[in-house]
């Protein structure tokens, strides 16, 4: 009876998905002003052109779904890379692939290339993660130690935020300054449905590659060398987990620019409800980004003024005093 | 009777630093194989390099009559079981959970269904007297429970080549016999065992075979009243032994007094 699923995963999961399906349902209904959900499809399947139907397809629903996937994304990439490292405080940038996805979106405002086609900003994050990931196989070479790869991962974040810092730095003219800063908070608002099919292989490619590393993330809790004597070798698997995360960051970069905190908070707060398992974290830390994300997305759009919200603002927001609960938590076990 | 295991001028280097040097030696199955030798002499790369998580750069390793190397990941890890020297837990996971690791190589794939691990998993726990200590955290346990239950893992998986590094350094007298009574039992049953030992008292009660490394090299291989009562043995440690003699005819060695 133990080597199948335990119930209480399937009920955690079930759970976490019926939150995100009302969470969703919260958010294409009341977005910054409430509308008719059924009314508004029915009106927009019918081609009648009325502004709620028009409000709900193409400008709400992108904005969900893209908040869904990035969230999704990062909370999985997040369970992942904190299994990957054994350690609670890792989260998927450390790789290095999300700074330089956001370097390849920056460079293209530097450049101006922003107005050209709304498919440049997505595809200059996605080369950027992929190029970190390029950097980091050169430099780490064939067999993975994880102390390694990190090392080389913090370099290459390290660079690319210098390489961030130096295109603000010497930015072409104020406007091209202010449109980096923007980008760089991170949001959803105004996605294309376009944006969304581009990056949608990448997720799917992310979630394919970490899903099915969750038994190789469980035998890791006992160390890099009985791993390897329980048959999950050295040679593949830290990159199967490595790539899925640069790959799944940098679309979630394309997607919506830096969004923090979610990778970090979602498998924290979970990893107690699955015994503390390493791979039974990863589903549920999907569900929970994505909620998690279309909560504060919703946050977000209820309580702008004139001047908007920008998402990353309000999940940082939220991160920071959830560490302070951690210390807070921490003093009190140890008093 | 062809050998379980055999080893043929194995070498290995880290840099330009000899860890194994022409290390040859043929494993029966159900032997109980003592590794013994002073700090740094290679004992626990030998034993990295026999479970195939460090590969030599010379010589070979045959397992079962086919080189190390070539057995698929997953099925060697199904037969040969391996205890590191300093096997941690990472995260705060219930001793159950633990040894239920064991049978991950069972489990490998979307739709592997381990029908015979619940009761692999139960006998592991009694065999190693955790039952009743099931739901505790790893993190919590004393020292000699946690290596209990990391030698439970081990056993779960049912192994037919056990390789534990140093597994009773750090229990008490009670439980270090309890875990060399258990290896011995699981060998009367087939099963074969090769485990790096600093108890000369063990070595000699429980193995029926000693290897004595020095400096990455077999200086010995032979019958434990053999080579505990050699005088290799003490030019190999640098230290004066005295004999005691428990029972007619068992020697065992006592260090008494270092050698300059």
């Amino acid at each position: 009876m133990i080597y199948k699923r335990p119930p209480s995963d399937i009920a955690l999961n079930l759970i976490l998905a019926a939150l995100l399906l009302i969470g969703l349902w919260l958010a294409l209904s009341l977005g910054s002003s409430p509308l008719d959900l059924l009314a508004a499809w029915r009106d927009w399947r019918d081609n009648a052109a009325t502004s709620d139907g028009i409000i709900l397809m193409e400008i709400r629903l992108p904005r969900v779904m893209a908040a869904a996937l990035v969230g999704a994304v990062l909370g999985l990439a997040g369970a992942a890379m904190q299994g990957l490292l054994r350690n609670p405080l890792a989260e998927p940038g450390l790789v290095g692939a999300s700074n330089c996805a956001a370097l390849g979106a920056v460079l293209v405002f530097y450049f101006g290339l922003a107005s050209l086609t709304s498919l440049i900003l997505p595809l200059a994050a996605i080369f950027g993660a992929i190029a970190a990931l390029v950097l980091l196989r050169l430099m780490v070479g064939d067999y993975a130690r994880v102390s390694t790869l990190i090392l080389a991962g913090v370099a290459l974040n390290a660079f690319a935020g210098a390489a961030i810092s130096l295109a603000l730095n010497l930015a072409p003219s104020p406007y091209a300054m202010y449109e980096i800063m923007y980008w760089l908070m991170g949001s959803v608002a105004n996605r294309s449905m376009e944006e969304l099919w581009f990056t949608t292989p990448f997720l799917l490619m992310a979630g394919v590659l970490l899903l099915s590393s969750g038994r190789y993330l469980d035998a890791l809790a006992l160390g890099e060398d009985t791993a390897h004597s329980l048959g999950f070798g050295a040679r593949r698997l830290p990159w199967q987990v490595m790539g899925g995360v640069a790959i799944g960051v940098g679309a979630a970069v394309a997607i919506s620019g830096s969004i923090a905190f979610v990778g970090l908070i979602v498998p924290h707060i979970l990893r107690p409800l699955v015994a503390q398992r390493a791979g039974r974290l990863l589903l549920p830390s999907l569900l929970g980004g994505a909620l998690l994300v279309v909560m504060s997305d919703l946050l977000v759009q209820s309580v702008s003024g004139s001047q908007e919200l920008k998402l990353g603002v309000v999940t940082a927001l939220l991160g920071a005093p959830f560490f302070l609960l951690i210390v807070l938590r921490d003093r009190r076990s140890l008093t | 009777m062809s050998a379980l295991l055999s080893v043929s001028q194995v070498g290995l280097q880290f840099g330009d630093r000899p860890i194994l040097q022409d290390v040859t030696t043929s494993v029966q199955a159900g032997e109980i194989i003592g590794i013994i030798g002073p700090n740094g002499a290679g004992k626990s790369s030998l034993l990295k390099v026999l479970a195939g998580l460090l590969v030599p750069m010379n010589g070979e390793v045959r397992f079962d009559q086919k080189a190390l190397q070539e057995w698929r990941e997953n099925e060697r890890a199904r037969r040969i079981g391996y205890l590191a020297q300093s096997a941690s837990a990472h995260w705060p996971l219930s001793v159950r959970t633990v040894v239920e690791l064991g049978r991950l190589p069972w489990r490998r794939g979307w739709f592997a269904r381990d029908s015979a691990g619940s009761a692999a998993v139960d006998r592991a726990l009694s065999d190693a007297d955790l039952i009743g200590l099931e739901h505790r955290l790893v993190t919590e346990l004393s020292g000699g429970e946690y290596m209990r239950a990391m030698i439970a893992r081990v056993l779960a998986a049912e192994p037919e080549l056990i390789l534990a590094d140093e597994p009773v350094a750090a229990l008490d007298v009670h439980h270090q016999l309890h875990v060399m009574e258990l290896l011995r039992q699981r060998a009367a049953n087939g099963v074969t065992v090769m485990l790096v030992l600093h108890d000369l008292t063990l070595a000699s009660r429980f193995c029926s075979r000693l290897i004595l490394l020095e400096q990455g090299r077999i200086v010995m291989q032979d019958s434990p009243q053999a080579v505990l009562n050699s005088e290799a043995l003490e030019r190999v440690y640098r230290v004066q032994m005295k004999t005691v003699e428990p029972e007619p005819g068992h020697q065992i060695p006592i260090p008494w007094q270092r050698l300059s």
